[in-house]
Formats: C-alpha cells, sequence, structure tokens
C-alpha cells in the first residue's frame, strides 16, 4: 500500500508541473492578446501564405469585428 | 466598407477605389492600389501612384520583405495624402522621449505606440519583421486589437524619431497624443485575478481527487493513516486558495465593513473562513477530511464569475477626453521658419501651422484667406464647414484642405472645449455603478444567516460546545451565497455579450440596471438621430443617364471628400475609368477629363451658378456638389441629414413607456420633423454644451433616472450628468467622448429592445437568486439538524452554483430572442 504515497507523490509532482506552466503562461502575456497570435500563425516566418489569399482575405473582416 | 475602420488611414478610400476601377486593373499602385496614370512613377513592369509607395516598394523588395504583396493584393497604405508632410523633430526632446518611453537604459529601449493603420495580417507582419528593415530593432510586437506596436530597440543605434519615422515612411504614422505620455493602465490587475483563478481550479482538481477514496469508501476499507495524509496534503493545497485567490474577497468585505456598508463578499468571505477554519479543526483532531474541496471549488467558481464581470471590450475606450485627440506637438511659425512646440506650450498670440487632418489644439483666429474646418469631432456634424480669413476657429477643428495659419487667441487650456471639460462638473466622478441588486441582497441575507447561525448555535449548545460550534458552522457554510454570486455577472455578463453583438457595447455591468430603471431618455439630435449622409445624398436635377453616371463616378473615385464618397456610394452599379488630368481643389471641388468630357464636381462659387433660382437655395442642412459637363451645369447633390431609418418606429414604441426629450445644440428649423415623436414641450433647441448639462442636472434633481444619448465632446457633459450616457457613434472604434456605453449609430433603432433585455435581465436575476435560496434552504436543513457530511457540501454547492450559471445564460438569450436581438 505504501507505493500509493509514491503515487500520488508522483502525480502532485506532475500536477505542479503544469501549475508553473500555467503561470509562466499568464506571467508572459499570453492570455491578453489572443486575437494577434491567430492571425500571425497564418503567415510563415518568410511571409508565404498557405493557400494563397484566402487566408488573408478572411482577416480583413476580422479588423470590423474584434473589439474584445 | 464599414465605419470600423479609420478614416485616418486611407483604407476606406482605396476599398471603393479597387472596387470601381475594375476596367483596368493594370493601371493600379503595386503598393496600395490606388489607380495610377501611364505619367506616374514606374518600377520594371509595375506602377506607382506616388513616389512614397515606390519608396516603399523598394524598400521592401531589397530587404526581401517582397512576399509583402502576396499575402493580400496591394496591402499597403496609400502614401499620397501623407508623404513626407509629418515631421518629427519634437521626438528629440529627451523630456518628450522620456515621457514616451516604457522602458529606457540609455542602451535598450522598449515604447508602446498606437498605430490606428493595421487592419490586416499583412500590416502584422509586415511590422513585426521590422527588424529586418532596421537591425537596431530587436523585437516588434503588434496587438492587433488594440493597434498597438510594442518596439525594443537598440537606442544608442536607433532614436525614437528615427524609429518613429520608419514606421511613418512606411504608411503606419502613429498616433502620437496628449494622453500617450500619460501612465498606461496596469496589466498586473488582470494577470493577478488569472493566476488566482487557475490556482484555485488546480487546488479544487487535486483535493477532489484526493477526496473520492474517502467519499466512496462506506465500509471503512482505507486506513485511517490514508484519511490522515489525504487530509494533510488536502491542507497544503488548499492553504495558497485561502491565502492567495481568496484574498480579495477578504478585502471587498473588510472594506465595506469598515464602512457599514454590506457587500455581497461580506457572507461569502464568512463562508470561506467558516469552511477553512473547519477544516483544519477535522484534518488535525483527525475527525474528517474537512471540506477543502468545496472551499477550492467555491472560490474557483466565484473567480470565474469575478473575470466574467470585469471582461470588457478591449478596443473600445470609455475614458475618452479631449486629450486623447489633441496632437502632442504644434508647429510655430515665426517669420520664415517653423518650429515645433509642445501643444500644451503655445500661448497667445502665437502663430500656428495646420495641415490637413490636423486639429486646431486653441482657439485660435484664421490668418489664411480661408479653410475648411470638421468640427466632426466636436459636434458630430459630418459636415465641414468653411471660415474666411480673420474668423474664430475653435479648438478641436480639423483643418480639411490646405495647410492654414492661425494666430492662437486664447491658451490652450483656456479654449472653450478644454475649460469646458476641465470645469469641475465634467469632472464629476462617475457614482460607482455596482449593481444596486446585488447590494440590497447581500444586506439582509447576511444579517438572516448570522441570525440563523446563533439560533442554531444556541440550539445545540446543551449538547455541549463542541457540537454547537460545527453545526453553527455548518450553517455558515452552507449557506455561503456561492450561487447567489453568480447569478449577477452571468445574466449581466450574457447580456452585455449579446448587446455586444448587436453592437451596443457597455461599460460594465452595472449598466445594464441602469438601462432596466430608466424612466427617461434624452436624445441629442444632430449625429444621433440625424446623421449627415449615409444614404442622404441625391441628385437634383433631370435622371442621370448611364453615361452620365460613368463620369461623374470615375471623377469622384479620385475625392476622398465625404461628398465624393457619398456619391460614389450613390452610383454603386455604374462604372468607371481612370480620368485625365485631375486637380483637386481642397475645399472646393474636383476638375477632370473622362472619356474627353471636362467634369467639374464642386461647390457653388468655386462652378459659378447664379444663385436667386427657388430650387438653388442651399439646402438646409449638409453640402451641395454641382455637377458641370464642359462647362454646362447639370445639376446638383444635395447632401440631406436624414432621421436614421427605422428610429421613428423605436421612438413611437419608446414613448409609451418613457418620457422622450429631444436636446440639440442647432436651430429649431427641423423641428417639425420630430413633433411626431415628441411632444411639443420636450423639443428643445439652441443649448450649449453648459446648458445639456444643467438641463440634465434639473431633470435629475427632480427624481427622473435618465438615458442620454449623444455625439462629439458637446454632449460629453450632458453624457456624464446622466444614469446612463451612450455615446453613439458611426465609427465605433474611433470618437467617442467618455461614456458607460458605445452604441453603433445604425442601431440605434434597437433601443426598445436592449431596454427590454435589460428589464427582462433583472429579472432573471431575481429567479437565479430565488433558485440559489432553494438550495441553500435544502444545505440548511442539513446544516441545522447537524447532518452535514462533507461529501454532501461536495455535491450541493457545485451542483447549486452550475444550475444557476446554466439558468441565467439559457434564460437571458431566450430572453435576447424574445426581443429580436437574437
Amino acid at each position: 500500500m505504501s507505493a500509493i504515497f509514491l503515487l500520488i507523490g508522483a502525480s502532485l509532482l506532475v500536477a505542479v508541473g503544469f501549475l508553473a506552466l500555467f503561470v509562466w503562461a499568464v506571467r508572459s502575456g499570453q492570455y491578453e492578446d489572443t486575437v494577434t497570435p491567430s492571425m500571425r500563425m497564418v503567415v510563415d516566418d518568410d511571409g508565404a501564405v498557405p493557400g494563397g489569399q484566402h487566408g488573408a482575405s478572411v482577416q480583413r473582416k476580422d479588423s470590423s469585428n474584434n473589439l474584445e | 466598407m464599414n465605419r470600423f475602420e479609420d478614416a485616418e488611414g486611407g483604407e476606406t478610400l482605396e476599398g471603393t477605389t479597387i472596387a470601381g476601377v475594375e476596367a483596368s486593373p493594370e493601371l493600379s499602385c503595386a503598393h496600395c492600389g490606388d489607380p495610377c496614370r501611364e505619367s506616374d512613377p514606374k518600377l520594371g513592369e509595375k506602377y506607382f501612384c506616388c513616389h512614397g509607395c515606390l519608396t516603399v516598394y523598394r524598400m521592401l523588395t531589397e530587404h526581401k520583405l517582397g512576399n509583402y504583396y502576396q499575402l493580400n493584393a496591394q496591402p499597403g497604405l496609400s502614401l499620397r495624402q501623407h508623404s513626407g508632410s509629418e515631421k518629427f523633430e519634437f521626438l528629440d526632446d529627451p523630456e518628450t522621449a522620456r515621457r514616451l518611453l516604457d522602458f529606457s537604459d540609455g542602451k535598450l529601449a522598449r515604447v508602446q505606440l498606437y498605430v490606428p493603420q493595421v487592419y490586416c495580417s499583412s500590416c502584422i507582419w509586415l511590422l513585426e519583421n521590422l527588424y529586418r528593415l532596421q537591425p537596431a530593432v530587436l523585437e516588434s510586437k503588434v496587438d492587433f486589437v488594440k493597434k498597438e506596436i510594442a518596439i525594443s530597440f537598440r537606442e544608442d543605434k536607433l532614436t525614437l524619431r528615427e524609429l518613429v519615422e520608419l514606421l511613418a515612411s512606411l504608411g503606419y504614422t502613429p498616433s502620437l497624443t496628449l494622453d500617450t505620455t500619460e501612465k498606461k493602465p496596469d496589466r498586473r490587475i488582470g494577470r493577478r485575478l488569472l493566476l488566482q483563478t487557475g490556482l484555485a481550479g488546480f487546488a479544487f482538481a487535486n483535493i477532489m481527487l484526493l477526496s473520492f477514496p474517502d467519499y466512496l469508501d462506506t465500509v471503512g476499507a482505507i486506513g485511517s493513516e490514508f484519511t490522515r495524509f489525504f487530509g494533510v496534503v488536502s491542507l497544503v493545497l488548499a492553504t495558497p486558495v485561502f491565502l492567495y485567490s481568496a484574498a480579495d474577497f477578504f478585502k471587498t468585505a473588510w472594506g465595506s465593513l469598515r464602512r457599514r456598508q454590506m457587500h455581497l463578499d461580506v457572507p461569502i468571505s464568512l463562508g470561506i473562513i467558516a469552511l477553512f477554519a473547519r477544516s483544519i479543526y477535522d484534518i488535525v483532531t483527525a475527525t474528517g477530511t474537512g471540506f477543502l474541496d468545496s472551499m477550492s471549488g467555491l472560490v474557483f467558481f466565484l473567480l470565474i464569475g469575478r473575470i466574467i464581470q470585469t471582461r470588457t471590450y478591449r478596443a473600445l475606450s470609455f475614458d475618452r477626453d479631449y486629450k486623447s485627440y489633441f496632437p502632442l506637438y504644434v508647429t510655430r511659425v515665426s517669420g520664415d521658419t517653423t518650429q515645433q512646440v509642445a501643444a500644451t506650450n503655445v500661448t497667445v498670440g502665437d502663430r500656428i501651422a495646420v495641415r490637413n487632418g490636423e486639429l486646431v489644439v486653441a482657439d485660435a483666429i484664421l490668418i489664411s484667406s480661408e479653410a475648411s474646418i470638421d468640427y466632426s469631432f466636436v459636434s458630430g456634424e459630418a459636415e465641414p464647414v468653411r471660415r474666411k480669413s480673420g474668423d474664430l476657429v475653435y479648438a478641436g477643428g480639423r483643418v480639411s484642405g490646405d495647410r492654414v495659419e492661425l494666430e492662437v487667441v486664447k491658451d490652450v487650456s483656456q479654449s472653450y472645449l478644454v475649460s469646458l471639460w476641465n470645469s469641475q462638473q465634467f469632472k464629476r466622478e462617475r457614482e460607482s455603478k455596482a449593481s444596486q441588486l446585488a447590494e440590497s441582497v447581500a444586506r439582509y441575507f447576511t444579517a438572516g444567516v448570522l441570525l440563523l447561525a446563533a439560533i442554531t448555535f444556541a440550539a445545540w449548545f446543551p449538547q455541549g460546545l463542541n457540537s454547537a460550534l460545527l453545526t453553527a458552522t455548518a450553517v455558515l457554510i452552507v449557506a455561503c451565497p456561492c450561487a447567489l454570486a453568480l447569478t449577477i455577472p452571468f445574466t449581466y455578463g450574457t447580456a452585455m455579450q449579446v448587446m455586444g453583438a448587436r453592437e451596443l457595447y457597455l461599460r460594465n455591468q452595472g449598466v445594464v440596471e441602469g438601462l432596466a430603471k430608466a424612466d427617461t431618455i434624452v436624445f441629442d439630435k444632430t449625429g444621433t438621430l440625424t446623421v449627415g449622409g449615409s444614404g442622404g445624398v441625391e441628385f437634383e436635377g433631370e435622371a442621370l443617364t448611364a453615361r452620365e453616371r460613368h463620369l461623374i463616378k470615375s471623377l469622384a473615385l479620385q475625392s476622398i471628400h465625404p461628398m465624393s464618397r457619398q456619391i460614389v456610394e450613390m452610383l454603386d452599379h455604374a462604372t468607371a475609368s481612370i480620368p485625365q488630368g485631375v486637380t483637386e481643389n481642397p475645399g472646393r471641388g474636383i476638375l477632370g477629363r473622362v472619356a474627353n468630357v471636362e467634369v467639374k464636381i464642386g461647390s457653388r462659387e468655386w462652378i459659378g451658378t447664379e444663385p436667386g433660382n427657388a430650387a438653388d437655395a442651399a439646402p438646409e442642412s449638409g453640402g451641395e456638389a454641382w455637377v458641370t459637363f464642359d462647362g454646362v451645369i447639370r445639376g446638383r447633390f444635395v447632401m440631406r441629414s436624414q432621421v436614421r431609418p427605422d428610429v421613428g418606429q423605436s421612438l413611437s414604441t419608446m414613448r409609451n413607456t418613457h418620457s422622450l426629450w429631444l436636446l440639440s445644440g442647432d436651430g429649431d428649423r427641423e423641428k417639425a420633423r420630430f413633433t411626431d415623436y415628441f411632444e411639443d414641450d420636450k423639443l428643445i433647441f439652441r443649448q450649449s454644451p453648459q446648458q445639456k448639462l444643467d438641463f440634465m442636472d434639473r431633470l435629475r434633481s427632480g427624481g427622473k433616472r435618465l438615458i442620454m444619448l449623444g455625439d462629439g465632446l458637446n454632449d460629453a457633459g450632458a453624457l456624464a450628468a446622466s444614469d446612463v450616457g451612450i455615446a453613439v457613434s458611426d465609427r465605433v472604434a474611433s470618437f467617442t467622448p467618455a461614456s458607460d456605453a458605445i452604441l453603433a449609430g445604425e442601431s440605434l433603432w434597437r433601443m426598445p429592445a436592449f431596454i427590454g433585455l435589460s428589464k427582462r435581465a433583472i429579472k432573471i436575476v431575481v429567479a437565479g437568486f430565488i433558485i440559489s435560496f432553494v438550495y441553500n434552504f435544502v444545505g440548511l436543513y442539513f446544516a441545522v439538524t447537524g447532518q452535514l457530511s462533507p461529501l454532501l457540501a461536495a455535491i450541493l454547492m457545485p451542483l447549486s452554483s452550475v444550475t444557476v450559471v446554466g439558468f441565467a445564460v439559457a434564460a437571458t438569450r431566450l430572453a435576447a430572442k424574445r426581443e429580436g436581438l437574437i
């Protein structure tokens, strides 16, 4: 039965790891702007857009509706 | 085109133009898409409308940023309007730079700038690749919603001025206004709430898992050593929740107690403390596992409610004053030299030069012979007014057309608008609009719970102090008004969300109650009920043929004047081509050759018509534009201010339930149009901003609850003096005075539905309170009789919260459907 102590300890350790990740994510400001990253990801680092202009034209509309 | 796009950028025009020049797409600017002529600058096969665009194109391709043009066709901002016109010498002033920079240590600096021109993914990509254009830029990050860019750069290699000039040369001129240098809001508050919630959720889930063996063990199969171990681990997990996550509830509760008020956080804090203390007792004395899962869950749910409550519209600002619009620096002219001085340092007698699109910062006399001043920012009037040499121009007017010179006659702080703004009445603190409903419930609720706990304690005292304490704390635990506290944020939050989708943006949740309780609605006229322009332009004269429409549209496309845009919009289905030899005479008209016809569109003086004919009398309100073909007058376009569509219907509806007033700064020549909707003595004209404010105060001291709908800074005082001030705007994201809510002009007709939804929301809150009371009573039965087990609490408390939240959201959405809002 004493294995349970070990297992619970291990599971808590993992959980605390995730909590630490969450704290890091909040501290680095990832929850402050949730719109721009979604637009950034459609553009590759070299500036190419997968799927041509389609993705970009969707974003033009974005500018009107996202006030949050 | 939609009104969200800032008119300051060239994009509105650009979009129209792209649509209009389908006839010859090969002659559009490769950078911005504006139409070009054969004579325009050329690079290889590509044409450009101006050298500014060509320069940017060359710069981007040289730095291998040419993919910019593959993200969107012609994504660039037209530089024809403002290439080289901006001067940023004032940024060399160390004091200004210091105030603008967020951080600076002599080597590295960080600055945050507002760039209204950001409108698509290409903009983000280009601005975030600034480091390729300028190696001294270390990182640039765009916030698309706020249209802000945060840049870190090497201060020793690049000055702030050079950085801003780089942005301006790309067409992304940062907007530097008086409040740019003021302190920016602290982001840490939002982060703290998120961290508190995350921690509570983490503890809630883990303690729940640890509690399960105990809950499921009905025969005592797990040994006491495990129970003890689980208890201790739970306590370790729950302590940070108590100390950190729940801290703000304690603070609010303590603060309200000291002010001898009863906030809902008082019974909540009482419940949390009872839960924690009781759990420690249980665990330490090994009499049980405690209620720590219930406590963490409670705090978690409450914090989620608080997040919902503080959610607001990031892109909107409800606190604007003149400082958000006034430029930081102005150009002072002395003799032949010009010099940039801080706007606040301009003194009487100074000569200032103001360019197209810039604001006049102080009341001044016009020196140049003529100027066209756009007061839309002050009064909401869309049409620019003409001023002649020697006329007084009020601060806040925007110059459109040529650069003009003015002589300042009043200091900035003494100018009409600013002094009005700074007067004590305008500055009046907004009353805290916290929910009054919650407060009155909290008062009785807390008293009742304390009384019940005392009675329980007394009743159990004969059985011993210990069991009396245990049952009394059980009462406090189970009576904790968690579900009650969640009703309001979720009901009002849902209502706010629904209204936001219909373009009424509330500042906070308290405004919902204000809307529901109002009995009087006061309207401004110009810009609120009526709108100059939208759909209001019509042609007077013999009907235009398809060819004539073509001629007019082709020329009108070349101008950014609001009138031209209205004409283009009206001639929606007409074809267009590129005219030759276009000359625009700002404030007067535009001239060009289309298909070998000389077309002129412009003012009556410029065209040279003979006044006197009754039909030719200048229109009552709004502007006019005459059209000639080869010098022969064809007729005129008239821009009439119109009552917004469908608003008449809503006014008639609201008249049955509210008393309606019209409060206008204009003369009463349009009075007849409103007598159908307003009682005769409730139509009030010729009101100055101060009179409007006084009028609102009088109504209010008469016990009325007011909603004021207005636009422009001249209504700012009246908006502040009302219970709910709603700023009506056709460009929601740009110009609005301080207010409780921002409403898109075209949604004005929905006001009865918005008010209806608010009234229903209050009823839903009351129903939610009743549901949570039922749960409380069930729990109290077990508590008073001494049967409240941790398992029961762990089921009952989340269940009541989930029920109430589900009910609040579903009922509010149903109510919105009934009101026709979804």
